[in-house]
């Protein structure tokens, strides 16, 4: 998790820990102030090429010959905040079978892998059910908001900015975005709503867990 | 008799049970239990809560290891006879699984013994004929009236005919009415299978009108107070309960249980006179 973390975090902070920068004219930057420049290289539209921070919208990370595509921290961030919930949820579902329904797998024998298939994992569905909803609401966020703090092109989060930018002139037009993002999370809920009513078709429609 | 007649369904011999030996909460369940059940033998437990019942019964499953004793089920330590499935039980919950038709519910054993569909398709309608729940095969248990589940589970308990049918409290959840007939189905599906049972009740009546024995337990540490013979014949019918035999094996569990009261009463006011 700790790996999963700093990785994330590495990612929104470039591609690399300097402290200091140097441009080809000599000069030296703190990192603090690259990230100002790259901001204020945003806010007035042009991107000084020459410059040697904040040459462009993210850093490249290299693992070997892999080269980081840039919509990856996006979905890692989502993936992130959509995994604790789901998995949380089926955790509680796997140890939520009844003792009654263990203790009769045990009456027959049954193997720990026949217990698991047969009895956990259909009895962990309706746990699995609202943590999805939440897990499917969290990667929304967390791919905004990822967008936003990477400025990844043809995203809703880069529409925010760029959107956010125009304000003075065109206060209305940020909400465009805003509800752009607000109908996808209900998108991804209708999905996972979907899904609920085709995995729980047969289950009792009031359930008592 | 023949050989195979002399190996009992079920021997218990010497059984007690401590749980949470030497903790604070160490709860003496049962003490010394010498139990005989000879096959097709229909037996049943009474004694007040707590005296160890299910206890007995779930020994006798394997699902607890006793503390000292040692208890067979067809000759075979129970164990190898839980391995070996050689017995079906049902709860007084009939426990089904919400995610399984009625008949997938019955063929859940026969799945886990590795039957091939046909088999079992064909073995649960059997046991559907049987239950008489027919055209309730592909219904979902929460579709069904309690008394329906716990027919299901007798059902799925017997699926894999095992020879002996381990019960606690199955019809306790049931209305009055249909505690008699699923009584009266009991008997009748036992009586064409053969089936040896354990059947674990509150109900004098019922343990009466069941069995061929019943053992009366004393409140805890549980032990085997009395084991009442019940001479109604193997025949019984609804007019079994308006007979003299029936009432006169209802006294004496009566008064066999009655003694187990006056003695848990005459124990607890010396211990209050001890306290004080
Ligand atoms: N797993 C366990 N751990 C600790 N104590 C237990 C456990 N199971 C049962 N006991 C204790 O053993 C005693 C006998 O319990 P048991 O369930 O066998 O009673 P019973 O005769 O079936 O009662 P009832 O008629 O109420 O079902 C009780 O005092 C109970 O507290
Ligand atoms: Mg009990």
């Amino acid at each position: 998790m700790v790996f999963i973390a700093t990785i994330t975090r590495r990612i929104f902070s470039r591609n690399d820990n300097r402290r200091w920068f140097g441009d080809s004219d000599g000069k030296v930057y703190h990192r603090s102030t690259r990230i100002v420049a790259v901001s204020g290289d945003v806010a007035d539209g042009s991107i000084d090429r020459s410059c040697a921070i904040g040459r462009k919208w993210g850093g490249k990370l290299e693992i070997g010959s892999f080269v980081w595509p840039r919509w990856l921290s996006a979905s890692i961030l989502g993936t992130f905040l959509a995994f604790f919930p789901v998995a949380v949820g089926t955790l509680r579902g796997l140890t939520s079978s009844p003792a009654a329904a263990v203790e009769l797998m045990s009456s027959y024998a049954a193997s720990w892998r026949q217990t698991l298939f047969k009895l956990r994992f259909p009895a962990a569905v309706p746990f699995l059910v609202p943590a999805l909803k939440l897990g499917a609401s969290g990667a929304v966020v967390g791919v905004v908001v990822a967008e936003i703090s990477t400025g990844l092109k043809g995203g809703i989060g880069r529409l925010i900015i760029e959107y956010a930018r125009e304000a003075t002139g065109d206060p209305a037009k940020v909400f465009t975005a805003v509800f752009g993002a607000a109908a996808l999370g209900l998108t991804m809920s209708g999905l996972v709503a979907l899904f609920d009513s085709y995995l729980m078709r047969n289950r009792p429609k009031e359930t008592s867990t | 008799m023949s050989a195979a007649a002399n190996i009992s369904a079920v021997e218990v011999n010497g059984a007690s049970k401590i749980f949470n030996s030497g903790t604070a909460n160490q709860v003496d369940a049962l003490l010394d239990v010498n139990l005989t059940i000879a096959p097709g033998e229909f037996v049943s437990l009474i004694g007040p809560s707590g005296c160890g019942k299910s206890t007995l019964l779930r020994l006798i499953a394997n699902l607890l290891e006793p503390t000292q004793g040692e208890i067979s089920v067809n000759g075979k330590t129970s164990a190898q006879a839980r391995l070996d499935q050689d017995y079906g039980m049902a709860f007084q919950q009939a426990g089904l699984f919400d995610w399984r038709t009625v008949s997938k519910n019955i063929e859940l054993p026969l799945e886990l013994k590795g039957w091939d569909k046909k088999k079992r398709e064909s073995r649960a309608a059997e046991m559907l004929d049987l239950v008489k729940l027919q055209d309730f095969g592909n219904m979902y248990p929460w579709q069904l009236s309690g008394g329906m589940q716990q027919r299901v589970a007798i059902a799925r308990a017997l699926a894999a005919h095992p020879p002996l049918l381990l019960m606690d409290e199955p019809f306790g959840a049931l209305d009055e009415m249909t505690r008699e007939y699923m009584q009266g189905e009991l008997l009748r599906i036992c009586a064409e299978t053969s089936t040896t049972v354990v059947f674990v009740t509150h109900s004098i009546p019922e343990a009466v009108y069941l069995s061929n024995r019943v053992v009366v337990m004393s409140p805890r540490p549980g032990r085997i107070l009395e084991i009442i013979s019940v001479n109604l014949g193997s025949k019984r019918s609804e007019l079994t309960r308006a007979a003299d035999g029936f009432f006169k094996s209802i006294t004496a569990v009566r008064e066999a249980l009655r003694g187990t009261h006056a003695q848990h009463v005459a124990s607890t006011a010396i211990r209050g006179a001890e306290d004080r």
